[in-house]
């Protein structure tokens, strides 16, 4: 049973159909890209998917169960967790601090003993301290555990991000661009990441991306939209092969592709 | 069936008023996401300036209705500059400067004017029937003068340069810097003529209520109400919306008395979030 | 361990304070205090979520006229109609609340001002039970009798006291506490707090009645002291003032606002005798905090204790800092 499934899934903006029918699935373990041209309706669907907009018919299914419409909390409890392509981050709390957040599903033991910090929730909360300095260890930032979140390189803020996003020990991430704005250096370290989460952290990964090369380099799968529908879905070299996907694009795969 | 026209006929007058201030404030957020709280208080010091120039000096009321919105607009780019540019404009920061001011602005009519209310005399008086019901002769002028100022902001907003200028700084900030707009300049048009909308405002009601320090709190809150019914900064709602809500103070008022139309229109606005948090045309914020 | 300490000789001293200052009008002042100060705390456990009302004095009133109605015409006993009473306003900011979230920024402050207003409204309205604009007067002290006429202000000060050391004490730990961390959290970035699993506006609600239930605390108290209750009294500009004392004071910590609540207080009452222009007076202060010491009291020390530790280690010689 496939971890994500999407089933015909529509959303309007009014007389707009954004994203128009579109079926895709999701293996445990994968590393799954979502690509196309601009406008074509990725970033709408990555939303409906991962709660942000309600759909406007279709089904999402994850782990068995349909969570089609619910907020976004509710899908991070589940399992479901989101990155944004444009960084929210704790900027005013340190790094360490930043990932410590994001453990926050499991840091009480309820809703009154957190109130009045049991000793139960304080005993955990010492094991997620642990975990949170792992965690900062295995994304890479070390030495940055007290660095002030708003001051570190664009690079590091979004690779913080994913740390955030690790918190809750998600079955599945969601990464809205996630190497939008880096430099050649930051992509290979985030792409690097990205490829070790399915083994190293257990999380399937579904990415949107513009960034041809890194996905190419990385996804096990590709979907691509075009205008709202799915045109082409599979390998990679299947996908770049595709003569809908190359028209789709107007040649710009020649150029990408490393 | 007179009395029924009768309060419509009230309801759509005040609702007219209350629209036209409602507008500055709708406008000033739609361009620059910034709720300016002394606006009340321009109400009020517009309304004083008419009585000022109109009743003590003598001067006749087509001479102090401009005096008054040059001097709301002085004020309100005062405060822009003073108070809202040096904090960038952050939305709750300017709210909160702005209840400072207005306070103090307030505060300073009260000791200057002193608590009673002073009466300003009607432009055109005499009364007017039609249908049987009863309009007074002001209130037509009233009337007619919120509706041109109405028609007029809407022209100005569509058919002339430093008009599209702002509803490009609305709809894009970036974009329209890129076109060569500079957004300076586009706040100070908006915030003179936001000023301008409170003053007449202020002159109207001064002439149909009477003048005093506390008078400009009233139509700010219901400003309010109405621009979050309407939905912040879409100009269609804050019409529609000023004039439901004049239509139901007007009945709620004959019904009820004055003091339960405040509650039921903030039954109104809140029975309208449960379904559109964001009124009927508005912006997310 | 010195703060603690500090904090325990600060509480002796309030405690004294009454046995060596016999002043009536010095006691009415404090009291005065009390009040603020519980008011300025719960609007500062709001204020951690991100989100500030204005219309704090809404809830004070509804727990105010509920121990009016329950002392006055049911006979009850204060000890009893004030839990019901902070209860009360806990219990209708709780519909409010979760409508009122429905709205994000400038929305939800509006709709928070108008509640204000529509409570006084209301009250207002209904002569009978509320009173109308005339309100409530002779609402009784408590009970026992003896001790609270017979003593001057000298028991209500005693019981402001406990009051307000309860409500701090319970808002500090809660700021403290895993959920406190978390209000933190959603006030940096509400998004990123929903992302990764924190119902936000669950958590918004739950201080939004936090806040209310103090709220209301700080009414029934005051109904019973000061023995009378109006519309006119608990106005848009009482939330105001409750705003400043924690604009003033500084957000980072529960010592701004019992800071800002305390100077203001005593600065008000130096206006007493100007009358009119306290008004002006907190307007400007207001606006002044806001432009020229956007963090507060505390902050403002905080920043000079900083920069004076800074200029203290840069003395040290280059050759010491090694390692």
């Amino acid at each position: 049973m496939a971890l994500l499934e999407v089933t015909g899934l529509t959303r309007r903006f009014g007389g707009l159909v954004a994203v128009n029918d579109v079926s895709l699935t999701v293996e445990t373990g994968e590393i799954h890209g979502l690509i196309g041209p601009n406008g074509a309706g990725k970033t709408t669907l990555f939303n409906v998917i991962s709660g942000s907009l309600p759909a406007s018919g279709g089904r999402v299914m994850f782990d068995g169960a349909d969570v089609t419409g619910l907020p976004i909390h509710k899908l991070a409890s589940r399992g479901m967790v989101r990155t944004f392509q444009h960084s929210q981050l704790f900027l005013n709390f340190s790094v360490y601090r930043n990932v410590l957040a994001g453990m926050h599903i499991h840091a009480s033991s309820g809703f009154w003993a957190g109130l009045i910090d049991s000793r139960s929730t304080r005993q955990r909360n010492a094991a997620l301290a642990e975990r949170a300095h792992e965690l900062v260890r295995f994304v890479g930032l070390g030495g940055l555990e007290d660095a002030v979140a708003g001051s570190l390189p664009h690079g590091h803020k979004r690779i913080l991000q994913v740390a955030i996003g690790l918190g809750p020990q998600p079955k599945l991430l969601l990464m809205d661009e996630p190497v939008a704005g880096m430099n050649h250096a930051d992509v290979d370290r985030m792409m690097q990441l990205v490829r070790t989460l399915p083994t190293a952290r257990g999380t399937t990964v579904v990415l949107v991306e513009h960034n041809m090369k890194a996905v190419m380099n990385t996804c096990d799968r590709i979907s691509v939209l075009q205008f709202g529908r799915k045109i082409a879905a599979g390998l990679p070299e299947e996908v770049a092969a595709d003569q809908a996907v190359i028209d789709a694009y107007l040649g710009v795969f020649d150029d990408d592709v490393a | 069936m007179t009395l029924a026209l009768q309060i419509l006929v009230t309801g759509l007058v005040t609702g007219l008023i209350y629209m036209m201030i409602a507008l500055g404030v709708t406008l000033l957020f739609g361009i620059m996401r910034v709720v300016n709280f002394v606006h009340g208080e321009l109400v009020m010091l517009a309304a004083f300036v008419v009585f000022a120039v109109n009743v003590q000096l003598g001067l006749p009321f087509w001479i102090a209705l401009p005096a008054a919105m040059v001097m709301a607009s002085v004020v309100a780019v005062g405060c822009q500059k003073l108070l809202f540019k040096p904090l960038n404009y952050e939305i709750l920061n300017c709210f909160i400067v702005g209840i400072g001011a207005s306070f103090a602005i307030k505060s300073a009519s009260w000791a200057i004017f002193g608590p009673e209310p002073l009466a300003i005399p009607a432009t055109i008086p005499g009364v007017v029937t039609f249908a049987g019901a009863f309009v007074a002769k002001q209130r037509l002028l009233a009337a007619g003068i919120c509706i041109a100022l109405t028609v007029a902001l809407f022209l100005f907003l569509h058919f002339t340069r430093p008009g599209k200028a702002m509803r490009a700084v609305e709809q894009d900030h970036e974009a329209a810097i890129l076109m060569g707009i500079v957004p300076e300049n586009v706040y100070v048009i908006a915030f003179v003529i936001s000023a301008a909308l409170a003053a007449v405002g202020g002159a109207i009601l001064g002439t149909l209520f009477g003048v005093d320090p506390e008078m400009g709190s009233d139509p700010l809150l219901k400003s309010f109400i109405i621009v979050q019914i309407g939905g912040m900064g879409s100009i269609a709602g804050t019409v529609l919306a000023g004039l439901f809500i004049g239509i139901t103070d007007s009945i709620t008022g004959t019904l009820f008395g004055g003091e339960l139309a405040f509650i039921i229109d903030f039954a109104i606005l809140m029975a309208i979030l449960v379904v559109r948090p964001r009124g009927l045309f508005g912006y997310d914020v | 361990m010195t703060s603690r300490t500090g904090i325990v000789l600060g509480i002796v001293l309030l405690a004294l304070l009454p046995v060596v200052i016999r002043d009536e009008y010095f006691l009415h002042v404090m009291v005065m205090i009390e009040i603020n100060v519980v008011m300025a705390v719960s609007l500062w456990l709001l204020g951690i979520t991100g989100l500030i009302s204005f219309g704090q004095a809404g809830f004070m009133f509804i727990g105010a006229m509920t121990t009016a109605l329950l002392m006055k015409l049911g006979g009850w006993s204060f000890w009893v109609s004030l839990p019901l009473s902070a209860i009360m306003a806990a219990v209708v900011s709780a519909p409010v609340g979760r409508l009122s979230l429905r709205v994000k920024g400038v929305y939800f402050f509006l709709i928070t001002l108008a509640f204000g207003e529509v409570v006084r409204g209301v009250f207002a309205y209904f002569e009978h039970p509320f009173g109308g604009w005339y309100g409530i007067r002779d609402i009784p002290p408590p009970s026992p009798a003896a001790i609270f006429t017979g003593m001057g202000k000298m028991p209500f000060y005693y019981l402001g006291l406990m009051l307000m050391l309860v409500t701090c004490a319970v808002i500090y730990r809660i700021s403290r506490s895993w959920f406190g961390s978390v209000l933190w959290n959603i006030r940096e970035s509400d998004v990123l707090a929903g992302s990764i699993g924190v119902d936000v506006p669950g958590f918004k609600l739950v201080a939004f009645i936090g806040s209310a239930f103090f709220s209301g605390l700080a009414g029934s108290f005051y109904a019973t002291y000061i023995g009378y209750i109006s519309p006119l009294v608990f106005t848009f500009e009482y939330s105001t003032n409750t705003l400043i004392f924690v604009v003033v004071g500084g957000f980072a910590n529960i010592g701004g606002p019992i800071v800002g609540a305390v100077l203001l207080t005593l600065v008000s009452e130096g206006f007493r005798s100007i009358g009119k222009y306290q008004s002006m007076a907190f307007g400007l202060i207001l606006v002044a905090s806001v432009l020229l010491m956007p963090t507060g009291l505390i902050g403002a020390a905080q920043g000079w204790r900083e920069r004076s530790q800074r200029r203290r280690r840069a003395v040290v010689p280059a050759a010491d800092r090694q390692g």
